[in-house]
């Protein structure tokens, strides 16, 4: 609005000026016509000396109600003839001609003055004023002030009747549409539709066009949702599969290495009989060779009896009680300094507060971790085995820390598969299936084990029995 | 004109003139030139009578110059020669002649009657009648006595009076631009008198 009424204002200012200033240009015109017939009419007046003549001629531009007044000079610049509008002497002090040759003429505030050189042949007989008030050009400014702003008025009504239509018609349609797209990206709710204006407009094809996209959009939406839900079960019914796949070859496993313990017992005990009883009657080679069966045997059992444990470990019910992990820990200590007294260990077992998960199985847990220490700390001759706990994210986490041998942390991810070994069966004695082990009941727990090592300086293998909110960089988990 | 060996003698007279012309003047001496005389006003008056008025074309009379011609005792001196100095009439120069003898102003354009004449002035203007050119005088009673332009003073001022039915008599066409400023047109249908 203020800009339509500006842009009107400029323009109509700007054709104001023109006309006054065309209109201004007319009233000299006329006025030099006038000017030049009284001149060439007085010229025989004076040329023969004649100023009752000259006034006659003067007094004819009565005929111009905008003629204040005229006179006509001699060329030596005497008054000769005077013609007066409104009767009465009056003193006109007029301008002196710049060029003698040339009209001139001077804009004052009330009246506008024209002279002219009266010549005759070449001869310059005298000059004549005339005098003209701007009524005109009053009268003209204000009736073209009124209809300005007149027109201004009208101008700016209807062109806010035009804004309001349009704004009605157009603006308020699509600032609708406009809230209705947000509302749908905000909420993702895409059942919702425009509201049509009802014209058959344009903006009524908009309103169209974007509900069949939206129609699209939702349908979309759908299959997306169908899609879904269909991967999801599919992926529920392999998981099935997977399960059902996998306890299967849990009994199976378990099975065999349940026969396979007949035998290999039998096989144990035959050879203990034998060089206890027959050791005397053999030779060295032969007794040799009986004490290499005996060892294999053990390794054997030793084996099958980690594979079953391993088994039994996902396969049978779980138990929960309050367990006392210390006292395992140091139940297992006793033992181990028992069964090898030569070696010097430090053992620094933390008090720790119950826990709640299955005895048994925990056992196995800390049997395993503190076995591979004790085991990994036997070239260490200053050794040290810990047992504690600490707090990350406000869950306990536990630990066991040794100063052995340590591992290469690269292949940290292969620690927890079965069989795979860091160190061959030369240097340390192993089957590689205790830390596997380890990791099965952890996580039945509803935790996890990592390990943190470094060649040389030791490992320290953390456990936890609920689930952490996160694990550290370098813990190492194997593919579940 | 004046001979050398007198120029130092006149030249002070007439540098002694124009000292007491300056002691003598009034302000009237600061115009570009002194108040005219009566002749001057006269002579002025009938050279310009020639730019208002249309002749014959004879093509007998197609003489190079546009003569005035004063018949009898030339009153204006030598007024009327200074004045039709470097000016022309119709394109023509203009010449001015004295007669002594009407007969003679067969060639002339504006023929000046002295006052001199007075009493041949009706055998003078039916000599001339129907002789295409026009009639001045400053008789009295000149244009009622069949004279074209009469001269006359009133109240300090030379004015003049038209006959036109003796102007169109001869052949001749008066602008009525003349006829405005004229003191009395005499002749015509309607013969009116501006009281002035």
């Amino acid at each position: 609005m203020l800009v339509s009424g500006t842009a009107l204002l400029l323009a109509g200012a700007a054709f104001f000026a023109y006309d006054q200033l065309t209109f201004r240009q007319g009233l000299v015109h006329a006025l030099s016509a006038q000017a030049q017939i009284v001149g060439s009419n007085s010229v025989s007046a004076l040329l023969f000396n004649d100023p009752q003549t000259a006034a006659n001629t003067l007094s004819a531009l009565k005929s111009s109600p905008n003629i204040e007044s005229a006179a006509i000079f001699t060329y030596d610049r005497r008054s000769f003839a005077t013609y007066l509008r409104d009767g009465g002497i009056e003193a006109l002090n007029l301008p002196p001609l710049p060029d003698p040759q040339k009209e001139s003429y001077w804009f004052r505030s009330t009246h506008l003055i024209l002279a002219r050189p009266i010549i005759f042949q070449g001869q310059l007989l005298g000059f004549v004023y005339i005098r003209s008030d701007l009524r005109e050009i009053d009268k003209r400014l204000r009736r073209y002030a009124a209809i300005a702003f007149g027109v201004l008025l009208l101008s700016l009504v209807a062109a806010s009747i035009v804004s309001s239509l349009f704004r009605r018609s157009v603006v308020t349609p699509i600032v609708s549409l406009a809230e209705v797209a947000r509302s749908v990206s905000q909420d993702k709710n895409y059942a919702v539709r425009a509201v049509p204006s009802g014209e058959h407009d344009e903006v009524a094809l908009l309103v169209e066009a974007f509900n069949e996209m939206l129609t699209q959009i939702q349908h979309r939406d759908d299959e997306l949702q169908r899609g879904h839900a269909e991967l999801e079960r599919r992926v529920a019914e392999r998981t099935r599969e997977l399960l059902v796949a996998n306890r299967e070859l849990e009994a199976f496993s378990y099975s065999v290495s349940h026969d396979l313990r007949g035998p290999v017992d039998a096989l144990n005990g035959f050879a203990y009989v034998l060089s206890k009883e027959y050791s005397r009657q053999l030779d060295d080679k032969a007794n040799e060779l009986i004490s290499r069966i005996r060892g294999s045997g053990r390794r054997m059992m030793q084996l099958i009896d980690d594979l079953l444990n391993l088994s039994r470990v996902t396969s049978g019910a779980m138990l929960r009680e309050p367990v006392d992990l210390t006292a395992i820990a140091r139940a297992i200590c006793d033992e181990l300094k028992t069964s090898s007294p030569e070696r010097k260990v430090d053992f620094v077992i933390e008090e720790t507060s119950k826990v709640e998960g299955d005895p048994r199985l925990l056992y196995v847990v800390i049997d395993n971790l503190l076995r591979n220490s004790w085991k990994y700390t036997s070239n260490q001759p200053a050794a040290r085995i810990e047992f504690g706990v600490q707090t990350r994210d406000g869950l306990p986490v536990y630990f066991v820390r040794d100063n052995g041998v340590g591992f290469d942390s690269r292949s940290s991810n292969r620690l927890f598969q079965p069989f795979q070994r860091q160190h061959s069966s030369e240097e340390f004695p192993g089957n590689g299936i205790g830390l596997a082990t380890v990791q099965r009941i952890v996580r039945r727990h509803g935790g996890d084990v990592w390990a943190e090592s470094e060649i040389g300086k030791g490992a320290t293998f953390y456990f936890s029995l609920s689930k952490p909110k996160g694990i550290p960089s370098t813990s190492v988990t194997s593919p579940s | 004109m004046i001979p050398d060996r007198a120029v130092p003698f006149t030249a002070a007279l007439h540098l002694l003139a124009l000292l007491i012309s300056f002691f003598l003047c009034a302000r009237d001496c600061t115009a570009q030139q002194a108040r005219p005389t009566e002749s001057q006003v006269k002579a002025a008056y009938i050279f310009n009578f020639g730019k208002f008025v249309r002749w014959q074309a004879q093509p007998q009379q197609s003489s190079d110059s546009f003569d005035i011609c004063v018949l009898g005792k030339n009153p204006f001196g030598l007024a009327l020669e200074t004045t039709v100095a470097g000016e022309k009439i119709d394109g023509k120069n203009i010449g001015v002649k004295n007669l002594s003898n009407v007969a003679e102003a067969a060639h002339c354009k504006i023929l000046f009657i002295s006052s001199a004449e007075e009493n041949r002035l009706k055998s003078i203007l039916s000599t001339i009648k129907q002789s295409n050119l026009l009639t001045v005088s400053d008789i009295p009673g000149f244009a009622e006595r069949g004279g074209m332009i009469e001269l006359v003073t009133l109240e300090g001022r030379i004015r003049f009076e038209v006959n036109v039915a003796a102007v169109s008599d001869a052949g001749l066409t008066v602008s009525s631009e003349l006829l405005k400023v004229a003191l009395k047109v005499i002749g015509s249908k309607q013969a009116w008198e501006i009281d002035k």
